[in-house]
């Protein structure tokens, strides 16, 4: 045997083994035979996206139509955030602190209504109940109530602003402290504090968009976008777009 | 009301309390819905069958909330009633997009203990 064939047998029984070592590993990895689509493609098209094999595709592997619906309840200024990194967007978030403060108002209201409607329901109760002052005057402030509650929720989301409502038992308890002079026991103070401390940590992450990011420096930090819709640094000139379809009144 | 009933009757309406708050969290899911496109227009106002779907929702929750105080004691009818806030996260969830951090759940989990220490205080 030659020196070469024996140093060629030798390399191959190299080879082999390696080959051996790593196998675990390449049955793992995707293996694409020369001329199939792109990976991206590939991932495209198993989630039914319409433009997979036209290539129209962001670097999520979606078409920006799939990518815009993925994000059809952001305000459109923000629009371009969520589209950017759209399979790693973990958290879509915007409610104004003018929502939150309108829900606030609105709930003194209401509970001012309620106390008014139980006092017009005192005593016998009759159609002649109907017409007292109290039932309509809290019938109005209801009416208002609404009214403010729905220009909120017009630029807020409803997991942040419904558990604001909670705020009427904390006007009802103080009421009833201050106008009916009952004795507030140390337990009752503690609930007040709690659903304060919730309110607060309701609105606590809500004011801004938040994206994850998932690999590279960035990794899993958590980037913020005022709600108004100020871009982050980096932004193109999709951005320049977005900002202008706002202002055509396309929002939230 | 007999004294054997009773039992029954509160676990009834703690049930009934359950599905109000259900359906005040649809009327408010409507209400969030017809929000979009609200503007104080009469002619705006009557084309907007999200806010009167949510409207009707909520009365509807009102009023059977209403019935159920005469069976349940407010100091439990309270606390059941802020189960709402519940209901209203997972339907925001699902039909909203909304995404829920973890500092909301911490929030509710907040609210519900406030409301419930409220009414038993």
């Amino acid at each position: 045997m030659s020196r070469a064939t024996q140093r060629r047998n030798e390399s191959e029984r190299l080879v082999g083994r390696s080959a051996r070592l790593t196998s675990g590993y390449a049955e793992k990895r995707e293996v694409r035979p020369p001329g199939a689509q792109s990976v991206r493609a590939v991932r495209a098209e198993r989630a039914g996206s319409p433009g997979a094999r036209t290539g129209l595709l962001n670097r999520d592997g979606l078409t920006r139509h799939a990518a815009n619906r993925r994000t059809a309840n952001l305000p459109a200024a923000n629009r371009h955030v969520a589209n950017r990194k759209s399979a790693s967007v973990a958290a879509k978030t915007s409610t104004s602190r003018v929502a939150m403060l309108l829900v606030a108002v609105c709930t003194l209201l209401t509970a001012t209504a309620q106390v008014l409607m139980k006092i017009s329901m005192a005593g016998d109760v009759s159609f002649s109940s109907l017409l007292r002052w109290q039932l309509l005057l809290g019938g109005v402030l209801y009416a208002i109530a609404t009214v403010l509650l729905m220009f909120a929720l017009k630029r807020g989301e409803l997991s942040v602003l419904y558990p604001i409502v909670s705020l009427g038992f904390i006007w009802v308890t103080l009421g009833s402290v201050f106008l009916l002079h009952e004795s507030l026991p140390i337990l009752r103070w503690l609930g007040i504090a709690c659903i304060i401390v919730g309110i607060i940590a309701l609105g606590h992450d809500s004011t801004r968009i938040i994206t994850r990011t998932p690999g590279g420096k960035s990794g899993g930090r958590v980037r913020g976008v005022r709600y108004r819709g100020t871009p982050v640094r980096g932004s193109r000139s999709r951005d320049l777009q977005d900002s202008r379809t706002k202002r055509m009144g396309v929002r939230l | 009301m007999s004294a054997e009933l009773s039992g029954s009757v509160i676990v009834l309406s703690i049930c009934a309390m359950v599905v109000a708050t259900g359906i005040a969290g649809v009327g408010a899911l409507f209400l969030k819905k017809g929000a979009r496109g609200f503007e104080l227009h009469p002619k705006k106002l009557l084309r907007n069958r999200f806010l009167q779907l949510g409207i009707f929702f909520y009365a509807l929750s009102v009023m059977i909330y209403m019935a159920l105080l005469h069976y349940l004691p407010l100091s439990l009818a309270y606390p059941l009633s802020s189960i709402g806030y519940i209901w209203v996260v997972f339907l925001s969830k699902r039909y909203l997009n909304e995404k829920i951090t973890m500092w909301r759940w911490v929030g509710i989990g907040a609210i519900l203990i406030g409301v419930t220490l409220l009414s038993f205080g």
